[in-house]
């Protein structure tokens, strides 16, 4: 498979590449990856906003359960999680879905410090 | 036989106890190897380096604030959540695993540590998992 791209742009890859000391193939699936992660997180940020935004009334409807929300839209929920998951992996695939207690996120704390030398 | 569990003294100072752990999507075999992972009881979830979560491909869950004791201010950071692999023989489904941006390290905490019977014994430099 060959990919046509400006002798610009594909210089810039080699220079990015080469400042990294990686090879063009290594950072550009980096590069990839990333890009992934930042549009991923971007889609749940904007679906778990929309939906804690939502009134509290409708929340309470979904007490103890988890939803599914995709383009601000509720489209399942279920008291067990796992067989949320399941059912929307099997819908969606690999689309990111919000999936998550209708309270709201836990916050996810460490205690233990370290002790720098 | 494979040690699944013990204590590092080359990366942690005191030793710290450790334990071999992998990962899988539900319903598929384990990938990606195997990781040592830091076993540490005062962490409320499990921290997977970001880097890892993108090669195995997790599907991300929602977004929450971790916070550090006595450090850092509050940070946002991904949810994701895959089967997690212990001991070569336990399987826990659907574990959730905060994804890290910072440390390179696996820390597994209070949300895998509370469904296993560990017995830390560091005089002898051993952890094992009870029967």
């Amino acid at each position: 498979m060959v990919l046509q791209i400006s002798d610009h742009l594909a210089k810039t890859i080699q220079e990015e590449a080469t400042v990294r000391g990686l090879s063009v193939e290594t950072f550009l699936q980096s590069a990839i990856l990333r890009e992934r992660t930042l549009a991923d997180r971007q889609k749940i940020e904007a679906e778990q906003d929309w939906w804690l935004k939502q009134p509290l009334k409708e929340r309470a409807k979904y007490e103890g359960k988890y939803v599914a929300i995709n383009n601000k839209q509720l489209v399942d929920q279920d008291k067990n999680d796992l067989a949320l998951r399941q059912r929307i992996r099997a819908k969606y695939g690999k689309t990111p879905i919000l999936i998550i207690a209708a309270e709201g996120p836990r916050e996810v704390r460490i205690f233990s410090p370290r002790l720098v030398k | 036989m494979k040690n699944f569990a013990s204590y590092n003294s080359k990366d942690f100072s005191p030793p710290a106890p450790v334990l071999l752990i992998s990962f899988a999507l539900p319903d598929e075999d384990p990938r990606y190897g195997t990781h040592s992972a830091l076993i540490d009881t005062g962490a409320d979830g499990t921290f997977v380096p970001t880097r890892l979560i993108e090669e195995m491909n997790l599907p991300l869950a929602y977004m929450t604030n971790a916070r550090s004791y006595l450090t850092e201010p509050v940070r946002r950071v991904a949810v994701h959540t895959a089967d997690v692999i212990l001991f070569d023989s336990i399987r826990l489904p659907n574990v959730e695993l905060v994804a890290d941006d910072w440390g390179d390290k696996i820390i597994v905490g209070r949300n895998i540590l509370n469904k296993l019977r560990l017995l830390l014994d560091g005089p002898n430099m051993k952890a094992e998992l009870l029967e």
